[in-house]
């Protein structure tokens, strides 16, 4: 007696569905697979009729089901969007190279448009230079961080209105127990909401947020999708593996417990969330643009920016803190800029800007969609404000970081030192003083005048005056300050 | 693929050491005197400084998480185990007079020392005397409840029993229960209500809360205002991890915080929650501190048996390599915040935790379960507002007999002679899985799986199901399991009658709320 389905009990049973443990036929694993999605689309309200939405597509399993799943649901709903892919393109050698070929094939199937953004175009560098530059530690982040701005900076480039990401239910429930496990409460808050709220001009979310990896390798499986599987050959297997193998034991032990996971991670959600698109309430969410590419960052500098600070600072007779526009132009033999595609701000903004101007970053710097015509010549923007080490306290600048010299050891890593991580380590083995030349720090009693060679520091700024540290004096440069802490960072 | 869209930030590895302002190399980090003999997250004491510093903790602990006046009655809840035995020494000396100053008035007025017995389910019945013997050392007064007294009303009379009736496989949670008498004894219910789960997650969590249940009757009944707690920060850690995966978010606050407040009348300290496993150990060696070993469900089983054991093993890995992961995580879930503390927040009949409200439709929405309502939306929102309209007393609500009229109602198993003659208020059947928590209702799953799964086994033996009346119907009716007949060999589940009396309360109240309701003024209303 064959078994026959729990929810229909008509057909054969021939799975286990993986979120319920229930036997089921494949029509109905169909069914209630693309019904949670429709519930979650539905239910979020992710979209308005006529939005140009853009599938972040990596040619992987998720984004390739994703791709077919909001194709599908796009037709039988009728939800009236404009579907199209949108890829980066890392510069991992072996890795892109199939799966942009699984993107391209993609692109026939589902009929939907296709745009390929590198990374070499948008930031100078590749994935495999950054790697070479920096070894396997912390490459994630790299490509974590870069992915995120470039998916931004292409969907620009399109125009879209939303960004859709292949992030499903493992992930989210990975991410509330690695939140847990760091002890990051503030992201421990957000990381469940299915739109993302920070550090974006267009807003981002997961339509497969409830569902489980195992069943998109399902449902690709029986629908014979055409999805190329590797992964990521940099992904360090560090803290979040763990996590990770946790997580699937857990789910072993009980189905639901992915599910029941998000559940948790949803009652901790912060109630005063920042939203994103809509019209700051009184201005009261400063939402401020990297003064230097112009891209939505809460800091002075977006985190690309200060990535990169960090890879270009490690190499040799470039200036500190170009990005990769600076250092194109101040290297005559490399490519000529194709950063066409990078949104910079016109005028570099200093002060934060409210949010009701939230997002006037993207609207005044997409191209309005015909983005192949925008190749005038990127617009110099005035000289950006270089990033200061600042007072401890008041935060008053007190010298350019262009003005430290780099010295002996490569500062590859300290690109990391701002968060605690093992990157901190080799931070504290290290030497801790920043040189500086004398002529940037005549502020300093005791410098200009040459009246000493080693005393303490004090803030310039009479009414705060805290001890920031000590100096002394060795041959040309000026060293021993420690306690300058605010480095400009993201 | 990578799909990481955030810092990966990881805790520093223990093998390299900050530098500590003025650490002696081989002194004891404290009074940098005596050589060490400790070496606890990476600070290294000498013997007497590190029981100093245990107990400093355990103080501070139980002033920070008791802050009602002075002068109310402890209530001990201890296991047996080692961290019970240092609450038991801990607060035998935070309650002596003070030698120095001894007119010094103490903090409580009274302890109470209350262990709940689970011998029943998990024997070792001799452990309880052990345990007797400790506390009578200590000086207060002891209490050894079975916890089979659970079933029993507080007052010490038989409620009757809540049984199944009638399972339904198709949906994933649904538990038809209906409450009658029984002859059968209340440690027979334990066992019943125990064992016919069918995993160990499952069976661990009912032991759990259903102990809980009793440590805080007895409070009540004592005149208790603190129940002191013996959980150890790894086992906070432990537990913050596993009620997460088990969906208890809503409730973490009532777990972790030291003011939660949610018990009325009742404050919890947990006077080790800044204490790890390890140093309780240490300690209890110092002091030649007796643990009475007790039992525990899992004990003896694979780390992968259930939610808790996996997380444990999980958690003490994890704090070998990080030594600051379980301080970590216990400081994180003590920021938790949710909306437990809104007024409306009512408690759960079965663990007394808040209940997250519109779970329900969470997981209905989000674990699609009932393909009819998908196909044919109209006919199932039309089929939901006739039932509201068509709905006037509050006990015919969600009564199997009334809501569910296509699935089949079989008797329920005869764990007694007298199941017809029911003679409770609740003696219709309902559905207690909507008046549950999201986390119980995992829990309801269990039995619902084991049935079906019973069934399933039964079936490929036993004559089919009986067929349809009604073709529309055919499909729900085939897949809703009969309850097991009585000859099966899996125990019938059974649940404390409170439960029921919980929740026939509660829909009474809903339903006053639902008549009455469009006199009441909302806040957001002007
Ligand atoms: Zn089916
Ligand atoms: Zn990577
Ligand atoms: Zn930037
Ligand atoms: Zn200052
Ligand atoms: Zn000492
Ligand atoms: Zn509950």
């Amino acid at each position: 007696m064959p078994k026959l389905c729990v929810l229909c009990n008509a057909q054969r049973a021939v799975l286990k569905r993986p979120k319920t443990a229930q036997q089921i036929c494949r029509d109905c694993f169909y069914a209630v697979f693309e019904t949670e999605v429709h519930n979650t689309i539905l239910h979020n309200n992710l979209f308005q009729r006529g939005d140009k939405v853009a599938i972040a597509a990596s040619g992987g399993k998720d984004s390739t089901v994703l791709a077919h799943v909001m194709t599908t649901l796009n037709d039988r709903y009728n939800y009236g969007l404009d579907l199209c892919l949108l890829s980066v393109d890392e510069g991992i050698t072996g890795y892109r190279d199939d799966s942009l070929e699984t993107v391209k094939r993609n692109e026939q199937q589902y009929k939907i448009p296709l745009k390929i953004v590198s990374y070499a175009e948008l930031y100078g560098w590749s994935m495999d230079a950054i790697v070479k530059e920096i070894g396997m530690k912390n490459n994630c982040t790299f490509c974590g961080v870069f992915r995120r701005q470039a998916l931004d900076r292409g969907a620009a480039l399109l125009g879209v209105d939303h960004i859709v990401t292949g992030h499903n239910a493992d992930d989210i429930a990975e991410t509330v127990l690695m939140n847990i496990l760091r002890g990051d409460f503030s992201r421990l808050q957000r990381c469940t909401s299915i739109r993302t709220a920070t550090d974006e001009t267009i807003p981002r979310s997961k339509p497969f947020k409830y569902t489980y990896e195992k069943e998109i390798v399902m449902y690709a499986y029986f629908k014979k999708l055409d999805y190329f599987s590797t992964e990521c050959i940099y992904s360090p297997n560090a803290y979040r593996g763990y996590a990770r193998a946790f997580l699937k034991d857990l789910e072993a032990v009980r189905p639901s417990a992915i599910m029941d996971i998000i559940h948790s991670g949803e009652a901790w959600e912060s109630k005063v969330e920042v939203k994103m698109g809509a019209k700051g309430k009184d201005g009261k969410v400063a939402v401020g643009s990297c003064e230097r590419c112009g891209y939505m960052s809460s800091q002075k500098l977006c985190k690309a920016c200060v990535l990169l600070e960090g890879l270009n600072k490690g190499l040799p007779k470039v200036a500190i803190g170009n990005s990769a526009k600076y250092r194109d132009s101040t290297r005559p033999g490399a490519k000529p800029p194709t950063h066409d595609a990078l949104p910079i701000s016109s005028t570099t903004t200093t002060t934060p800007i409210p949010t009701t101007t939230t997002t006037a970053p993207s609207t005044s710097t997409i191209a309005p969609s015909s983005s192949t015509s925008q190749t005038t010549p990127t617009p110099t923007p005035t000289a950006p404000l270089t990033p200061h080490l600042r007072c401890k306290k008041c935060r008053t600048r007190l010298v350019p970081l262009t003005s430290l010299s780099t010295h002996d050891q490569g500062t590859g890593q300290s690109a990391f030192g701002f968060r605690k991580r093992d990157a901190a380590l080799e931070v504290a083995t290290r030497c801790q003083s920043h040189h500086v030349a004398e002529t940037d720090v005549d502020w300093i009693a005791g410098v200009a005048d040459g009246s000493r060679t080693e005393d303490k520091v004090l803030c310039p700024n009479n009414t705060c005056a805290v001890k920031l540290g000590a100096w002394s004096w060795a041959g040309k440069v000026f060293a021993k300050m420690r306690m300058f802490r605010e480095v400009a960072k993201c | 693929m990578c799909s990481i869209d955030q810092d990966v930030d990881m805790p520093v590895p223990k093998s390299k050491i900050t530098t500590r302002r003025d650490l002696l190399q081989g002194r004891c980090h404290k009074c940098k005197e005596a050589p060490p003999v400790v070496d606890m997250k990476r600070v290294q004491y000498c013997r007497p400084c590190f029981i100093e510093s245990v107990l400093y903790r355990f103080k501070l602990a139980v002033m920070r998480g008791s802050k009602e006046p002075d002068g109310a009655k402890v209530c001990i809840a201890v296991s047996g185990g080692p961290s019970s035995s240092l609450l038991l020494e801990g607060m035998k000396r935070f309650h002596a007079i003070d030698p120095t100053n001894p007119r010094k008035r103490r903090k409580f007025s009274e302890m109470i020392v209350c262990y709940i017995d689970t011998a029943a389910v998990l024997g070792h019945s001799e452990k309880a005397v052990e345990i007797d013997q400790a506390a009578k050392e200590a000086g207060f007064e002891f209490f050894r409840v079975p916890l089979e007294s659970v079933f029993l009303n507080p007052d010490g009379s038989d409620p009757g029993v809540l049984v199944p009736q009638g399972i339904n496989a198709q949906e994933i949670i649904q538990l038809q229960m209906i409450q009658q008498s029984t002859s059968v004894t209340p440690a027979e219910r334990l066992q019943q209500c125990v064992h016919a789960l069918g995993k160990a997650t499952a069976k661990e969590e009912m032991l759990e809360l259903l102990t809980w249940k009793v440590i805080i009757r007895l409070a009540k009944r004592e005149g208790c205002a603190v129940v002191a707690r013996g959980d150890n920060s790894t086992r906070m850690a432990v537990n913050v991890i596993a009620q997460t995966s088990r969906g208890r978010g809503f409730g973490m606050p009532v777990e972790m915080s030291e003011h939660a407040g949610w018990y009325k009348g009742i404050t919890i300290v947990r006077p080790l929650r800044d204490i790890l496993a390890k140093e309780v150990a240490v300690f209890n060696r110092f002091e030649q501190i007796h643990a009475v070993l007790t039992p525990e469900f899992t004990t003896g089983m694979p780390a992968k048996a259930s939610i808790d054991r996996l997380t444990e093993a999980f958690v003490v890995g994890l704090q070998n390599e990080f030594p600051m992961t379980v301080n970590t995580v216990v400081r994180t879930a003590a920021k938790v915040v949710t909306g437990y503390t809104d007024e409306d927040t009512t408690p759960c009949p079965l663990c007394d935790g808040p209940i997250q409200k519109s779970s329900s439709d969470w997981r209905a929405r989000h674990t699609v379960s009932n393909l009819a309502a998908v196909k044919n939306p109209a006919s199932t929102t039309g089929g939901v507002k006739q039932k509201e309209d068509g709905k006037s007393s509050p006990c015919s609500n969600d009564c199997a007999c009334s809501e569910n009229v296509t699935s089949v109602t079989v008797p329920p198993p005869s764990i007694s002679t007298s199941c017809c003659s029911s003679t409770r208020a609740s003696a219709k059947p309902m559905d207690i899985s909507p008046h549950i928590c999201y986390a119980c209702q995992n829990l309801c799953r269990d039995v619902v799986d084991t049935a079906a799964a019973a069934a399933v086994t039964r079936r490929k033996t036993a004559a089919p199901l009986p067929t349809s009346q009604n073709p529309a119907s055919a499909t729900s009716i085939a897949a809703s399991i009969a309850a097991p007949p009585p000859e099966q060999q899996q125990p019938a589940f059974v649940l404390p009658a409170y439960v029921a009396e919980a929740v026939v309360s509660r829909k009474g109240r809903d339903w006053m709320k639902k008549e009455i309701g469009e006199f009441l003024i909302e806040d957001g209303e002007d």
